[in-house]
């Protein structure tokens, strides 16, 4: 609604527009502590994973906090210690939790500083009702949808999370490799022709019943699957995770999302210092970044095909735009496979061998960020 | 024409040679002739006697005497003679015979000429002038002397006053605030509101200068004897090429009393060349030194580092809202029937008041009363239309003017499916009377109504309605006295619709009705006291939101925010005093009394603790009409002038303002949703100080105007608001606000050059305006409590308006803008959460988007001059941005996959022409 709005002075009266833009200076500064994860009183694993903040445009993946000390600290006695499994990533086993017992995140790091968050009540999540999909066909997207209902009318608040996965095939088919080294042509094992890609929501999806009369969620927009993305044309799979938040969490991931999805519009909030319910004991004025909460998930997956789509146009075909290349015995002995896939031998009477040889990017799936193996419940 | 008259001098040589056959006798003529030239005439006359003529040989040379008399006398025969011609002839005693043009010279004194106690005699007629007091022509009645009061032969010593009421000769509409200054001497006035001067001088002659803006400049010259009265007639400069540009108060800049005060007519803001061709009076204001928006599709202003909701803008009295359609890209008031805007922001006079900033005072012109006339004008987007005329010949007259967008049109052909379910429309109409019930007073009724309609990717319409009226009753009650009664009415309200989906399709509602009642008198006891004094009182009703459910599906809970209500009221009284002629003292309170009341319910908060929704403990019931909260206090108006020569004054001035009604908005600019909101007992009323210091000096004989303003604002209780709260249907907006104190300081200096084929103006500014929360401890304050700059803090400000006129049908003009850009809040660094980079911010407001600059130019040609034709017409083509810099507006990062992409946002991207057509009928 709100970029309808801009767009429809930018694209129609005024031509205005849009243009990257550099700060003059750089406002880098420490590093802070980072929380993320939750509480899991169901039947999963917590985990939390800690990290700390870098300066903009870092190249750094994570950088993440090893060797502190996690627990989850109630407030009717419980003390539970977090173990940290992989450098940054600590977690506890699934057990049973007091409903009705409140619950604190304590972090000792390494560097002497502690951190506590706010006590948090257990939120249980409702199941989800239906996952839909429905057609935008002027903006040429596919819509994701959920719908779910709190028949307590206790929840109120919702945050949801995806895993969309996809099967898809890279133009052409390469069935043999050339090993270079071994000046050998062989069959490959594994042809890197179809793969499954599996993506996380890089948006937070949250929604609210709270201004209706009935805690009912109905067709709430999570994924938006463009036409040219091409994840629809063979079959794709969306898992939605669900999880139901206090009002405070709420406003924190709404914060976040405003603050990092959308500012600089005409009529958005102005951004500013956004860091949780999670503070160091020892300095108040620490920035510490994260949301601790405590609850159950719940999980749907919806798988589709392109039939299933109601005679919508899932997306094209792959197709490759690069040149061949004709190669000799000797010639294609010399390639890489990383660079160039072996497409087709030509191999007629009277004429010497000769090799079709493509850009390894048309006929390698994982060049499409994907992998070989199929998941098991795909 | 050369050869006509060449024929016409021959007939007159060849004619020379008819004979004269007429003879004299020394007392009456005889004989009979055909064609005489004067001049043998005169020889036949002459020559015969001791007749003895004085006279212009170019006067009579056409003159021939065709006659056929007997014993005619002299003086009946020379009466035969100039029958048809426009010469006249006096005899003297001496018999000298004295041939003028149009009058005959009087050869006699008057009886008692040398007792100066002696009224006239008037049994001859010695001023000729008398008889030509139908010429109603202005040249005629410039050249003419007025005598003012009883005649008497000698003049007395000492003083009179000479007063009377300055109109429009064309429309007879009072001339306010025209000037009117002595030659050669200091002494002078300025009309008010009624368009009555009064003017004190030693006696004798004196020639008045009558200046006023958009009419053509006028001199009267009197010689005043005693008391008496002279009322002028100002033609309005159609043309007008010479008067186009701000008389931002003429010379008085130097001389008036005020300081902070812009004046703009119509005329100037014509000149000034707009996005869409249309004349757009808030964006003219906008370059006013001391005046600044946050961007380009925002016409909020801010002035001298005030909030956009901290700026009274009057619509003949009503107080305007919404001041903008299309969210500021257009002005929601018809440039047809303006009349004039006053920006005061500094030396705001104690009849107003509510608002920190400023007043903008925005007036519309009396209908015509002599006679029906129009006016209109044709745009790319917009189209106006303004009928006027007399209901009763000189004293009512009805003025109604209306003006559409027809966007609707150019969107449907749009073939985006995006934007061709979009709609965007609006419209505003106005209604006005003016009437005059006697010579003493006059009535003025005013309807007007605003509407903007949106929709966007067609599930969500916008609509907004202003609807204001305004009577307004002038009464002059002796010479020394006079009052004005004005009662006003503002209803604002909007209203949004969410159909995306039928299960939460919503209307959200917001609504505030004003009702103003006030009385000001000024009272003039004496040329060197001018008292003004009076009450008023306001109520608000405003209806802080209401959220209902659109549809039989729709699931929407329904949710209606307890509208509030309160009483502001007001009693002033402020005198200004002339102690000599280099100082005047203008000192003035207001004390302003507002009153929160019932029914409410209040929510109760835990003591000692901050005020959030956590810490609720319950609501106070308040019953209907009762008083939740008192609040009261004074407002100083103090300014000092003092001359240090002709053309150099210096001016100082202290004012305090109390406001008790803020917009509530979290964003940079006015957004779609904002609402207003009373004082309560938690939101204090906001209160600002303001010193000033102002130097005003002429450069050139008054035709270049130098000032250089400073001043330093103090504003508490402002309102800052917590990161993340929404305002819009908030029942407990006192947890979301940060009550802030501000401080501004800057100094403007302005050039101006009124007079010549080039004028215009140039303004700089510096200024800073920085905010902190009143209580630095809050775990909310932003930037730790320390000082950050605010969102329109934008520290050097350069304008430059001109035009330069080619000849009387063509004239260019050019803007150039150049202002520091505004600040945000820049990204600080950036952190993985849930496996997706998210960025953090800095404080607030440290770091500036780049500067803006834009430049615009115009072309303005008139349709001939003719005055009389049956209509007159103009083009402008102009070019808005025509560097075609992208400004930002505003930046913004995103997060995308790994990287944090910065981004500016530019409004108008490139060149804008347009064309309009104007015309008056």
């Amino acid at each position: 609604m709100k970029y309808g709005l801009l767009l429809f002075f930018l694209g129609l009266l005024v031509a205005g527009c849009i243009d990257p833009f550099k700060p003059s200076q750089d406002f880098a500064d420490g590093r802070y502590l980072v929380v993320s994860g939750f509480l899991n009183v169901g039947s999963d694993t917590t985990t939390i994973l800690l990290s700390r903040t870098q300066s903009l445009n870092s190249l750094e993946s994570s950088t993440n906090e090893t060797g502190a000390r996690v627990r989850i600290v109630g407030d009717k006695g419980t003390t539970l210690q977090l173990n940290e499994v992989k450098p940054g990533r600590y977690t506890l086993a699934p057990r049973n939790y007091l409903t009705s017992e409140k619950f604190s995140l304590q972090i000792n790091t390494r560097d002497g500083k502690e951190y506590a968050s706010d006590l948090v009540q257990v939120k249980q999540a409702p199941a989800i009702d239906s996952i839909t999909f429905q057609a935008d066909r002027a903006n040429r997207i596919m819509r994701f949808r959920v719908n779910t209902h709190d028949p307590n009318n206790n929840t109120w608040f919702y945050r949801w999370k995806t895993e969309e996965t996809w099967e898809y095939t890279s133009a052409l088919y390469s069935k043999d490799s050339v090993a270079g080294g071994l000046k050998k042509i062989n069959p490959r094992v594994l042809i890197p022709y179809r793969c499954w890609r599996t993506d996380l929501s890089s948006k937070i999806f949250i929604g609210t019943s709270a201004k209706l009369a009935q805690d009912r969620i109905m067709n709430q927009n999570l994924v938006l699957v463009d036409n040219a993305s091409d994840k629809l044309l063979i079959k794709y799979s969306l898992l939605v995770k669900q999880y139901a938040l206090s009002q405070e969490a709420y406003e924190y991931w709404d914060m976040l999302a405003r603050t990092t999805e959308t500012t600089g519009g005409l009529f958005d909030p102005q951004p500013s210092v956004l860091t949780g319910n999670i503070h160091c004991t020892n300095d108040a004025s620490e920035l510490v970044f994260g949301f601790f909460s405590a609850g159950t998930e719940q999980q749907k997956r919806l798988t589709v095909t392109p039939y299933q789509l109601g005679g919508w146009y899932p997306g094209t075909y792959p197709s490759c735009s690069a040149p061949f290349d004709t190669l000799d015995a000797t010639e294609v002995m010399m390639t890489s496979d990383l660079s160039q896939k072996l497409i087709q031998i030509i191999d007629e009477p009277g004429t010497p061998l000769s090799y079709i040889m493509a850009p390894a990017t048309c006929a390698d799936c994982r060049f499409l960020g994907g992998g070989l193996k199929k998941p098991v419940w795909f | 024409m050369k050869k006509l008259l060449l024929l016409f001098f021959l007939s007159g040589l060849f004619s020379f040679q008819v004979s004269a056959q007429l003879s004299f006798d020394g007392k009456t003529v005889s004989g009979s002739v055909t064609g005489l030239s004067f001049r043998n005439f005169v020889k036949v006359i002459e020559s015969n006697s001791d007749y003895y003529f004085y006279y212009n040989q170019t006067d009579t040379d056409s003159v021939f005497v065709t006659a056929s008399v007997t014993q005619k006398s002299l003086p009946a025969f020379l009466n035969q003679v100039f029958q048809d011609t426009d010469l006249k002839y006096a005899i003297d005693a001496q018999h000298h015979i004295f041939i003028t043009k149009d009058r005959p010279i009087i050869t006699t004194l008057p009886k008692g000429v040398f007792d100066a106690n002696r009224e006239l005699d008037t049994t001859i007629s010695y001023d000729f002038h008398d008889k030509e007091l139908t010429a109603r022509l202005l040249s005629t009645a410039e050249s003419k002397v007025y005598d003012i009061g009883i005649k008497t032969y000698r003049i007395k010593p000492g003083n009179a006053t000479v007063s009377g009421s300055v109109r429009n000769i064309v429309t007879g509409e009072p001339v306010i605030g025209a000037y009117i200054t002595v030659e050669k001497s200091t002494a002078g006035t300025s009309t008010d509101a009624f368009g009555n001067y009064s003017l004190t001088l030693p006696r004798g002659r004196h020639t008045l200068r009558v200046r006023s803006i958009g009419m053509r400049e006028s001199q009267r010259q009197i010689v005043l004897y005693s008391n008496g009265t002279l009322n002028i007639e100002m033609v309005e400069s159609i043309t007008a090429l010479k008067e186009i540009l701000v008389k931002s108060d003429l010379d008085a800049s130097v001389s008036s009393n005020q300081m902070g005060v812009s004046k703009l007519t119509i005329k100037t803001m014509k000149q000034v060349p707009t996005a869409f061709g249309e004349t757009d009076a808030l964006r003219v204001v906008l370059t006013l030194p001391g005046v600044k928006s946050v961007g380009e599709s925002s016409t909020g202003l801010n002035v001298r580092g005030g909030s956009t909701d901290q700026n009274l803008i009057l619509f003949n009295d009503a107080t305007v809202y919404n001041p903008s359609h299309l969210f500021g890209f257009f002005s929601a008031f018809n440039p047809d029937i303006l009349k004039e805007i006053e920006l005061y922001k500094s030396d705001i006079p104690a009849r107003l008041g509510g608002r920190l900033s400023s007043v903008l005072d925005i007036t519309t012109r009396e209908g015509n009363k002599k006679k029906f006339s129009g006016s209109g004008g044709i745009g790319l987007l917009t189209g106006r239309l303004t009928l006027e005329g007399p209901i009763i010949k000189d004293r009512t007259s009805i003025m109604v003017s209306g003006r559409s967008s027809y966007s609707n049109w150019i969107l449907k052909q749009v073939t985006d499916e995006r934007y061709n379910k979009s709609r965007a429309s609006f419209y505003d109409v106005n209604v006005q009377v003016n009437h005059e019930i006697n010579q003493k007073s006059s009535l003025m009724i005013m309807g007007y109504i605003s509407n903007d309609h949106f929709k966007f990717n067609s599930d969500t319409t916008y609509r907004y309605e202003s609807q204001l009226a305004s009577i307004k009753w002038k009464r002059i009650f002796n010479p020394k006295l006079f009052g004005t009664f004005t009662g006003a009415y503002t209803r604002y309200r909007y209203d949004i619709q969410g159909e995306q989906f039928p299960i939460n399709a919503y209307n959200l509602k917001f609504g505030i009705n004003q009702a103003n009642i006030k009385a000001d008198f000024s009272y003039i006891p004496n040329t060197k006291h001018t008292m003004d004094f009076g009450i008023s009182s306001i109520h608000y009703k405003v209806q802080p939101g209401s959220f209902y459910p659109r549809g039989e599906g729709s699931l929407v809970k329904p949710e209606l925010m307890e509208p509030e209500q309160g009483v502001e009221s007001a009693v002033y009284f402020s005198e200004r005093y002339d102690v000599n002629r280099a100082l005047a003292i203008t000192g003035g309170i207001r004390l302003s009394m507002f009153q929160y009341l019932g029914p409410r319910n209040v929510a109760q908060y835990a003591e000692g603790l901050p005020i959030d929704k956590l810490y609720t403990t319950g609501f106070r019931s308040y019953g209907s009409g009762n008083v939740i909260q008192n609040y009261m206090g004074p407002e100083y108006r103090l300014s000092l002038r003092y001359m240090a020569s002709s053309t150099l004054s210096v001016k100082a001035g202290f004012n305090t303002t109390r406001q008790y009604i803020q917009m509530l908005s979290n964003t940079a600019a006015i957004s779609p949703t904002d609402v207003w909101k009373l004082s309560d007992p938690y939101l204090k009323p906001q209160v600002g100080q303001q010193f000033s210091l102002g130097l005003y000096k002429n450069l050139r004989s008054g035709s270049i105007e130098l000032s250089v303003e400073g001043y330093y604002k103090h504003l508490r209780n402002v309102l800052d608001y917590k990161s993340g709260d929404s305002l819009i249907l908030n029942k407990q907006i006192e947890t979301a606000v940060i009550s802030a104190i501000g401080k501004a300081y800057g100094v403007e200096v302005l050039l101006k050059k009124l007079t010549g084929k080039l004028n215009g103006w140039a303004s700089y500014t510096y200024s800073r305006t920085l905010l902190k929360a009143s209580d630095p401890t809050l775990a909310d304050a932003p930037n730790h409590g320390n000082y950050y700059p605010a969102n329109y803090d934008k520290p050097h400000d350069f304008s430059l308006i001109s035009n330069y006129r080619v000849n009387r049908r063509l004239s260019f003009s050019m803007n150039f803008t150049y202002s520091t850009g505004r600040p945000y809040t820049p990204p600080r660094g950036q952190y993985y959460m849930d496996g997706v980079l998210r960025i953090y911010y800095a404080e607030r407001n440290q770091a500036r988007i780049p500067d803006y600059i834009r430049a615009d130019v115009g072309i303005n040609i008139e349709g001939n001059h003719k005055v009389r034709k049956l209509a007159h017409s103009s083009w402008t083509f102009s070019v808005y941005n025509l560097l075609g810099r992208k400004n930002p507006y505003s930046v913004f990062f995103l997060t995308e996959g790994r990287q944090i992409k910065g981004y500016k946002l530019s409004i108008f991207g490139q060149p804008i022409p347009s064309i309009t057509y104007n015309f008056k009928f």
